[in-house]
């Protein structure tokens, strides 16, 4: 588990995310939501290791997160990046390959193979391994870097220690069908291997679904926490997010269904609206 | 590392030993292999005549400083590349061959009276050391200012490199402005870059920065592999972004620093070796750095053999003859590339 408490983190001396406490529990994902600027992305770069934090403590397993070292860490957590640009023409093999630089015993080419053709097949980019990563579309890339993520994951011993996975906006260009595949498959693997999970989402809804836990952000501060049916009302997503709502039951799943609208419509009652204007 | 590219190692030291061996028999001076039997056999029983002198007091200092200063011009710049993650970066844009030139063209020009009295040798390697110390001394100057609480921005620093580099430039021509005849063609033969002045102790001296450095940055090829992705993602992996930037600059400045120091500047190596071995193996840089340093030095061999012989018995600059070979190869083989890119 890693448990944040009271966490104040600043960049130039610009006070981003304030008091945040919540906990990251191992099998779960925990879901960070909140406009433009409310501190989702520094709050998982703070997470991640940097040294931006000003007050507070993070307990990573019941470690100071300030007392691991980058190699450590890296170990411990895989971060799937917004968008990572490359200059020069890289193979994709190549580049999931990257996940074992976090090992700290160094391993046989052999086995190496052997962890980069799994993760390459988990993401369904197999035969994409000889491909220069650039010529990929952003949703491949997408699938590449998660192979990465699981690679760098399942490169160190499992026994003894916890691991994460942070992911930054990790639907956006996505589509749609992808973002669904995405996150099943992190749903999978989460369940499977009993990593914790801390994502920053901008869709509502895809968030209430994969969810086992929602922050809801707003100007640096958490000011809901809880399962998507608890804290996903009309109230709190106006507050925190600035849009009107209407929540429903799934029709599938068993979790809320959000409607979005402006605040320039007048809704009259749910599911009935019409344009202010 | 791909198979071919494994396999290209082994082919490419092959190749590096074909290139000494044969330009040790060319020259002004055809030997053939008897000759050069001979004058191995007299070397090693310690007698000396004009072959002997010929061969291991001129030819092959000269030919192993161009392959140390060819290949340590080369790895530095893959170095410098995968750093930057900038495929139009090299040594130069960091502030070192300003620096160098700085150094170099105030040593002679104000010192030209004082040294004028002192040997041939000693004012050379007056010019040498004022070009090494030049060399680091701006680089260190770009590298201060683009740091700032221990974090080094390459951005800012590719910035003050272009804005320092200039800076030197214009002092240079002050220099040059205020030079005489004999010094103004000293300046521009050191800016050409020659490796004829090649000696044994310009070996010792240069041979151990080259090959140690060489080994160092071949330390960090998994961490600039990792730098490809961007300094964060390096970060995520688990590598010490800061402490490896550090490291490779000072690497590089005093490889480049020493290869300057010794023969002047000889551009394009450090631009087109690491170029052309990406184009063809792509840009894993635990074989880009070893193939970049063994090709950087067959390529500067190849250069001076030709430099030496093409207008014997007088001399080209090298620097003419690696742009002027390396230029159009260069472009071609980008030709090549990119008609192969939109067949795909």
């Amino acid at each position: 588990m890693i448990d944040i408490q009271n966490i104040t983190i600043q960049k130039s001396k610009k006070t981003i995310v304030q008091n945040a406490s919540f906990q990251i529990q191992k099998g779960q994902i925990t879901v960070a939501i909140g406009r433009n600027g409310a501190g989702k992305s520094t709050l998982l770069e703070a997470l991640t290791g940097s040294n931006l934090i000003q007050s507070g403590t993070i307990l990573w397993d019941n470690k100071q997160l300030k007392t691991l070292d980058l190699r450590q860490l890296a170990t411990r957590r895989a971060v799937l990046s917004q968008k990572v640009e490359i200059t020069f023409s890289v193979r994709v093999s190549e580049l999931v390959e990257m996940g074992c630089y976090a090992c700290k015993t160094p391993l046989l080419q052999q086995k190496i193979n052997t962890l980069v053709q799994h993760a390459l097949k988990e993401v369904d980019m197999l035969s994409f391994q000889n491909r220069d990563f650039r010529t990929l579309s952003g949703g491949e890339q997408k699938r590449v870097l998660l192979a990465k993520a699981i690679v760098q994951l399942n490169c160190s011993n499992w026994a003894n220690v916890n691991k994460y996975l942070f992911l930054d906006e990790p639907t956006a260009s996505l589509d749609i069908e992808q973002q669904f595949k995405l996150l099943e498959r992190v749903k999978k693997i989460v369940r499977r291997r009993d990593i914790g999970v801390f994502a920053v989402l901008h869709d509502i809804n895809l968030a209430a679904q994969f969810a086992d836990q929602i922050l809801l952000m707003k100007d640096g501060e958490i000011i809901h926490k809880g399962s998507p049916k608890a804290i996903l009302t009309t109230e709190n997503l106006q507050e925190t997010l600035g849009i009107q709502a209407i929540i429903q039951k799934h029709p599938i799943y068993d979790c809320p269904y959000v409607l979005t609208l402006p605040n320039s419509v007048k809704v009259f009652s749910a599911g009935v609206a019409s344009s202010s204007s | 590392m791909s198979i071919k590219s494994l396999l290209s190692l082994p082919i490419l030291l092959f190749l590096l030993i074909i290139s000494i061996i044969g330009a040790t028999f060319l020259g002004a001076y055809q030997t053939s292999f008897a000759e050069v039997g001979q004058a191995m056999v007299s070397f090693l029983s310690g007698k000396n005549n004009t072959i002997t002198y010929l061969i291991f007091h001129i030819r092959l200092p000269r030919i192993l400083l161009a392959s140390l200063v060819g290949g340590g011009l080369a790895v530095a710049g893959a170095a410098i590349q995968g750093l930057f993650r900038n495929p139009l970066a090299e040594p130069s844009l960091i502030g070192i061959t300003s620096g160098a030139m700085l150094f170099a063209v105030s040593s002679i020009v104000l010192m030209g009276s004082v040294l004028a009295t002192f040997s041939a040798i000693f004012q050379q390697a007056t010019v040498s050391i004022f070009a090494f110390i030049g060399g680091l001394l701006t680089t260190y100057l770009v590298y201060f200012l683009s740091s700032k609480h221990g974090r080094t921005n390459v951005m800012t620093m590719l910035l003050a490199g272009i804005a320092i580099t200039a800076f030197a430039g214009a002092i240079t021509g002050i220099f040059i402005f205020l030079s005489d005849d004999q010094q103004l063609r000293d300046i521009t033969f050191w800016s050409l870059g020659s490796v004829s002045s090649a000696s044994w102790i310009q070996l010792g001296i240069t041979a151990p920065i080259v090959l140690i450095g060489t080994f160092l940055l071949n330390t960090h090829a998994k961490s600039l592999n990792a730098i490809l992705l961007g300094e964060k993602e390096a970060t995520y992996l688990g590598i010490k972004v800061e402490k490896v930037k550090s490291q490779i600059i000072l690497i590089t400045a005093l490889i480049v620093g020493v290869s300057i120091a010794m023969t002047g500047i000889i551009g394009f190596v450090g631009l087109i070796i690491p170029h052309f071995l990406r184009l063809i193996f792509g840009t894993d840089y635990r074989f880009l750095l070893k193939g970049s340093a063994l090709l950087g030095a067959i390529f500067l061999i190849i250069a001076d053999t030709l430099a030496r012989t093409i207008i014997a018995p007088a001399e080209l600059p090298i620097g003419i003859l690696t742009a002027l070979v390396g230029a159009p190869f260069f472009l071609w083989l980008l030709l090549q590339m990119q008609r192969k890119n939109s067949e795909l």
